[in-house]
């Protein structure tokens, strides 16, 4: 569904580049020691603020902010130690890892959770392939096993609106059978903002 | 013909960091910074479609537009400046064009001073007019005096049997930096009766300029060169029966539609800096005036500067001394020296500078340099003087 801006959205966007603008300007005239003095340093913090709180705002009218709220609402319940990390893409497991999330404590599923739903997203998929989706599906659940002990939580981080994403989300509950976790569930419109919140999660530690 | 996209992929992502990441010397764009100043870059980022100042233009022209106020930009800055009559054009270089071809004949003589800037020479070859250079003093000082526009003048009188048809002067040379005695120059251009064409590419937006105070009649500048201002934008200003023939209307008439544009200024071709650039111009206004009333700082920032290479042995600044603009002209034997035996030639100057922080030196230069302090704090000034110095006693070249 495209997303539709209000004006006032638009007009919060404005003024968040022009904050930037102006806090880069600052920048600038200071190069290259890059040291603001009194009166530059106040109307940067100024601007950064100002860019902050219009930047909020827009998240605000866009229902963005509910998505990165719900993600650290369901950690403030979670314990760092007891918790796993189940994600989508391995691009976004090898992100997570590289900001500093252990490696044992997510996992990435690469595609649906099962070959009917591979074969459901692809009616027309090659024997071959479904041979590949098979042996990713048989190291998933290898992997899983190994990772799961000491695991209370799993928590599926998915992408909004993504159709391998609630295929996967339909699933869910087969790990809370299989190994008697509680399964969380989050979807985020931009997975961008788990690896800023994630890290912090993990630090609690 | 449709190219294909990794052919464009090239204009994609351009980004300059230079301003950031060094101490930026380079004299030709040390006035025209103007992403220092957060008005600028905003307006012009807000106006950054191609017609945007033409949202209420009614009268169909660039200096009669109310909203955005570039109607009363145009009279405060005529004011700024001292003159009659001001309008924006794109770049000195088009101004002088329109100068010569309104106030002179193909064929008449122009005088101009020998440290005028290319384009002065272009100018006045499209315009068709002659030139007659008037001799610098040459090495080391490189002056224009007021006596030889005098004789000037009278040679092209011998030639002509008449005054030549403008006196030109460049009011702060690009070469040297020297600040000429323009109000000198402007009487003895008035004793002939011949106007007198002031350049200040090097001066308004830098320093306070006034055309009344020095008895210009016609004013050219460049305004990405010293209004910090985006390019290209110049400045064409005159006075009196001067500004009547340079901004006269246009008589033309469709033979076959017999369409006419009475309101439009034959030498501006209608409509000249629209947009993006005007609208920075304007937003830089306040800023220039404000720094225009520091310029004596930054003339001492110069004569700092001056003073710690010229430690350097076989350093010299050429132009005026002790100098009186910003922008410095030095020459060093002993650098050219270094550059002689060095694998890389001239370029090792630039690479040392860069190096150490500094940038602006024309690469593969080392035996004469120009560059620019201009806008530059204090520390910049400094620690770019020392990155010389310590170039010097890297290459076993003495400092006093």
């Amino acid at each position: 569904m495209p997303l539709s801006l209000s004006l006032d959205a638009a007009r919060k966007l404005s003024s968040t580049i022009e904050a930037l603008l102006t806090a880069w300007s600052l920048v600038r005239a200071s190069a290259p020691r890059l040291i603001l003095k009194e009166k530059e340093e106040r109307d940067f913090v100024e601007k950064l603020l100002l860019a902050h709180r219009a930047l909020s705002e827009l998240l605000s009218l866009l229902g963005l902010d509910k998505q990165e709220n719900e993600l650290i609402s369901a950690l403030s319940e979670l314990n760092p130690n007891e918790t796993l990390l189940l994600v989508v893409p391995p691009s976004l497991m090898r992100r997570l890892v590289g900001v500093g999330i252990p490696h044992e404590r997510v996992i990435s599923i690469g595609g649906p959770l099962s070959a009917e739903d591979a074969k459901a997203l692809n009616p027309h998929l090659p024997e071959e392939a479904m041979k590949g989706v098979e042996a990713r599906l048989k190291n998933f659940w290898r992997e899983l096993e190994r990772k799961i002990k000491g695991a209370r939580t799993v928590l599926f981080i998915l992408e909004k609106a993504g159709k391998v994403d609630e295929l996967i989300a339909k699933r869910a509950s087969m790990l809370s059978e299989k190994f008697g976790v509680d399964v969380k569930v989050v979807y985020l419109t931009n997975l961008d903002s788990c690896v800023e919140i994630l890290p912090r999660f993990f630090r609690r530690e | 013909m449709p190219l294909r996209p990794e052919r464009l992929s090239k204009y994609r992502n351009l980004t300059r960091s230079t301003e950031i990441e060094a101490i930026n010397l380079n004299p030709i764009q040390s006035g025209g910074r103007a992403g220092n100043y957060p008005e600028v870059v905003k307006s012009v980022l807000n106006f950054i479609d191609g017609y945007s100042t033409c949202d209420y233009c009614i009268k169909g022209r660039l200096e009669e537009i109310e909203t955005p106020p570039l109607c009363d930009f145009h009279a405060d800055l005529a004011e700024f400046i001292e003159m009659d009559e001001v309008r924006l054009l794109p770049g000195c270089r088009q101004a002088q064009f329109a100068a010569f071809h309104s106030l002179a004949s193909p064929g008449d003589y122009v005088v101009i001073d020998s440290l005028a800037h290319y384009s002065t020479y272009l100018a006045a070859e499209r315009a068709g007019l002659k030139i007659i250079e008037v001799p610098n003093s040459g090495f080391p000082y490189f002056e224009v005096s007021p006596e030889l526009y005098a004789e000037k003048i009278e040679e092209a009188k011998r030639v002509t049997k008449k005054t030549p048809a403008l006196v030109f002067l460049t009011h702060v040379d690009y070469s040297y930096g020297n600040l000429a005695d323009a109000e000198a120059i402007a009487k003895v251009s008035h004793e002939y009766d011949v106007p007198f064409m002031l350049n200040c590419a090097y001066t308004i937006g830098r320093m306070p300029v006034s055309g009344r105070k020095l008895k210009a009649d016609v004013v050219v500048a460049s305004l990405h060169k010293s209004f910090a201002s985006p390019a290209p934008s110049g400045i064409l200003a005159a006075n009196g029966e001067y500004a009547e023939k340079i901004f006269r209307k246009s008589t033309v008439k469709g033979e076959w539609s017999g369409r006419t544009f009475p309101n439009k200024e034959v030498e501006l071709l209608g409509c000249t800096l629209p947009g993006c650039v005007v609208v920075g111009v304007m937003a830089a206004f306040p800023y220039v005036a404000e720094r225009v009333e520091r310029w004596s700082e930054e003339v001492e920032k110069a004569r700092y500067f001056s003073s710690q290479l010229t430690k350097i042995e076989g350093v010299i600044q050429l132009g005026q001394t002790p100098h009186n603009h910003d922008l410095l002209h030095f020459e060093s034997s002993s650098f050219f020296e270094v550059a002689r035996a060095h694998p890389r030639k001239g370029f090792f100057l630039y690479d040392e500078l860069k190096a150490r922080g500094v940038v602006g030196v024309q690469p593969g230069l080392s035996r004469s340099w120009k560059l620019s302090t201009y806008g530059q704090s204090w520390e910049n000034v400094k620690k770019a003087a020392q990155a010389f110095l310590e170039i010097a006693e890297k290459y076993n070249i003495p400092v006093s």
